[in-house]
């Protein structure tokens, strides 16, 4: 069931700068969806249009089918987890978290009930009556986020909640919002910049840049089948050939440079891209016609920590990309490289 | 992180602390001296002087008329210079620099201009008793203060808080009340003083503005000191530092003035 649609969004500033265009997805009851995105490709705005924090230009947002846009931010009865925490710094823990519950006109004690629950739930019962600016960064994210749960929110929106905190609280935290909102069942939209932490967290995954979307699917799809070039940059395909499709479908002209993917399609496909861990470099000088296999000169080598990042330079393909574990290569050695049928990808734009 | 400054600095500073403090000793000293008229040093002790300030009606009506004025008018300046401030610094107001330079424009204007233009529109003009104008002239004193340095705490205070607070279901009205005001009340209440402060010792605009019905301290030192020269002006004087002294030490405990500091100091270092 869609808990929340966006449809023909669409957001420019006054002075005519466009930041969203025709902007549709929908967030299904229980599910976590992220935006994943650079700075600037308009996620966070998305986000805010949808907690009623800012207007769209055009187009509109919808609960259960039932329009919002005409309904003020403080009686969409969602949440928000911020970025820099923005817990009120005047309250306690306890009041920050019943700060919700209050507004609603629910009773004292049902309140301390709910919030003892919640605190308990994001394990920060020892610190209900500290004052924000007492806690570390990752405690005041949890308090945030019991804020944001306490009330059970028909739309959790988190924007870019874990990016002030370190690696290891990153990940920390990340499987506890995973846990929360699957244990609760509350709908969720998370806005970040981090593929690894959009993969790990998410049902589905919006790839979003310039103000449009570029991909919808899950993250195994994004990752392995990207819809765009952006999306393939994005996520980390770093070896891009312009290709020119001949008779039969599955091979594919680059400059003089014949390449062949594993699967057949039928989509229009104007360049191939490939991993750089996902090519295979060997010394051995075979001049035999292999399928995908080219020669070149290594004219770079970066140590990369489990690989070693090389450039290698080719006759007809330009600079390729690869990571590879062998240490042995050495700048100006001459070497083969083999592009797998199945790791190729095509793509369309 | 305390540097070691040249002992030519120290110096320096020291010297320009006695040039500041220097009157001020003067004036508390000669407050206990015991001759018929202001002089330096003192020839006795006595505290008749301070006993003498409430044997002059002027003083102590003056005392409390200044009083009821300075705490009116800078009440009614963060009453009306908050929700401004607020507009100006949240709701992405157009010309929002162009209002702010209107609200700060009173310091722009010599303050004897303020109340001669204030007695000769209003008092004169229009007839209205003195009291409601002398408040207004106060009043006027007080605003830019306000704007200044709740401008620089609003900004500093993160917006995101509110954002917080609506979605967390309180309307704007409400997250004004509830999270925004308690949030900078300390820096209210040092604005507060500051303004009584001034609006306390006031002369210029006063000086037009009291008459024989009303009597404010600062002129009725001013009329005390050109028919007498005795100690009761420095007793007087005494009294005054001491009450003013007290709120700015007020000021600090409340820390309200840190944030304000804070954010001036970060605007002079970019």
């Amino acid at each position: 069931m869609q808990a929340m649609q966006v449809k023909h969004l669409s957001m420019s500033y006054e002075n005519g700068k466009e930041v969203l265009t025709d902007i549709n997805f929908s967030v299904n009851a229980g599910e976590l969806v992220s935006i994943l995105g650079p700075s600037g490709c308009g996620k966070t705005t998305t986000l805010r249009i949808i907690a009623g924090l800012q207007r769209q230009t055009s187009g509109n947002v919808a609960i259960d089918e039932q329009s919002i846009d005409s309904v003020p931010a403080f009686k969409r009865n969602m949440s928000m987890v911020f970025q820099n925490y923005a817990l009120f710094p005047h309250l306690s823990v306890f009041e920050n978290v019943a700060f919700g519950l209050k507004q609603r006109g629910i009773g004292k004690t049902a309140i301390r009930k709910r919030v003892a629950e919640i605190l308990s739930l994001t394990e920060l019962t020892d610190l209900a009556n500290h004052r924000p600016h007492a806690l570390s960064g990752g405690q005041q994210q949890r308090v945030s986020l019991a804020r944001a749960l306490v009330v059970n929110p028909t739309l959790l929106l988190l924007d870019e909640p874990l990016s002030n905190l370190d690696r290891a609280l990153r990940l920390s935290l990340r499987e506890e919002i995973r846990r929360l909102q699957q244990k609760l069942g509350i709908t969720a939209l998370f806005v970040t910049h981090d593929q690894e932490e959009s993969f790990a967290i998410s049902d589905r995954v919006i790839v979003m840049n310039g103000g449009h979307i570029e991909q919808i699917a899950s993250a195994q799809i994004v990752y392995a089948h990207p819809a765009t070039t952006f999306v393939a940059k994005f996520i980390g395909f770093e070896n891009f050939f312009n290709v020119t499709r001949q008779e039969t479908s599955n091979e594919y002209l680059s400059g003089e440079t014949h390449l062949y993917m594993a699967e057949k399609t039928t989509k229009p496909v104007v360049r191939l891209c490939i991993r750089p861990e996902n090519i295979r470099l060997d010394t051995s000088m075979d001049t035999d016609t292999q399928q995908n296999s080219l020669n070149g000169i290594i004219c770079d080598k970066t140590y990369l920590g489990r690989t070693y990042r090389y450039v290698v330079a080719t006759d007809h393909l330009g600079q390729i990309k690869v990571d590879s574990e062998e240490a042995t290569h050495q700048l100006g050695d001459a070497v083969r490289l083999t592009l797998p049928s199945d790791k190729l990808i095509a793509l369309a734009e | 992180m305390r540097q070691k400054k040249h002992w030519l600095l120290t110096l320096y500073g020291y010297l320009m602390l006695l040039l500041l403090l220097l009157p001020l000793v003067l004036v508390v000293v000669t407050s206990f001296g015991s001759q018929a008229a202001i002089t330096f040093p003192i020839k006795g002790f006595t505290l008749k002087w301070y006993a003498n300030i409430l044997s002059q009606p002027d003083f102590v009506t003056g005392f409390k008329t200044s009083f009821a004025v300075a705490v009116t008018a800078s009440f009614l300046a963060i009453v009306v210079g908050t929700p401004a401030v607020y507009a100006l610094t949240r709701c992405g107001i157009h010309h929002a620099n162009w209002f702010q330079t209107v609200f700060l424009s009173p310091t722009l204007i010599p303050e004897i201009v303020i109340g001669f233009a204030l007695f000769q529109s209003l008092v004169i003009g229009i007839k209205l008793p003195l009291m409601p104008v002398l408040i207004t002239g106060h009043f006027l004193l007080s605003v830019p203060y306000v704007i200044r340095m709740l401008t620089a705490r609003l900004l500093l205070f993160d917006q995101t808080i509110e954002e917080a607070s609506w979605l967390s279901g309180a309307s704007k009205i409400k997250t004004f009340f509830r999270v925004v005001i308690p949030n900078i009340s300390g820096t209210l209440l040092a604005i507060f003083i500051m303004c009584f402060i001034n609006s306390f010792n006031n002369i210029p605009i006063t000086l037009f503005l009291n008459g024989p019905s009303l009597t404010m301290l600062p002129t009725a030192i001013l009329n005390y000191l050109q028919n007498n020269y005795d100690p009761t002006v420095s007793a007087v004087s005494v009294i005054l530092m001491l009450l003013t002294g007290l709120m700015m030490w007020l000021m600090e405990r409340m820390n309200g003035l840190t944030h304000v500091n804070e954010h001036l100091n970060q605007k002079g270092q970019n």
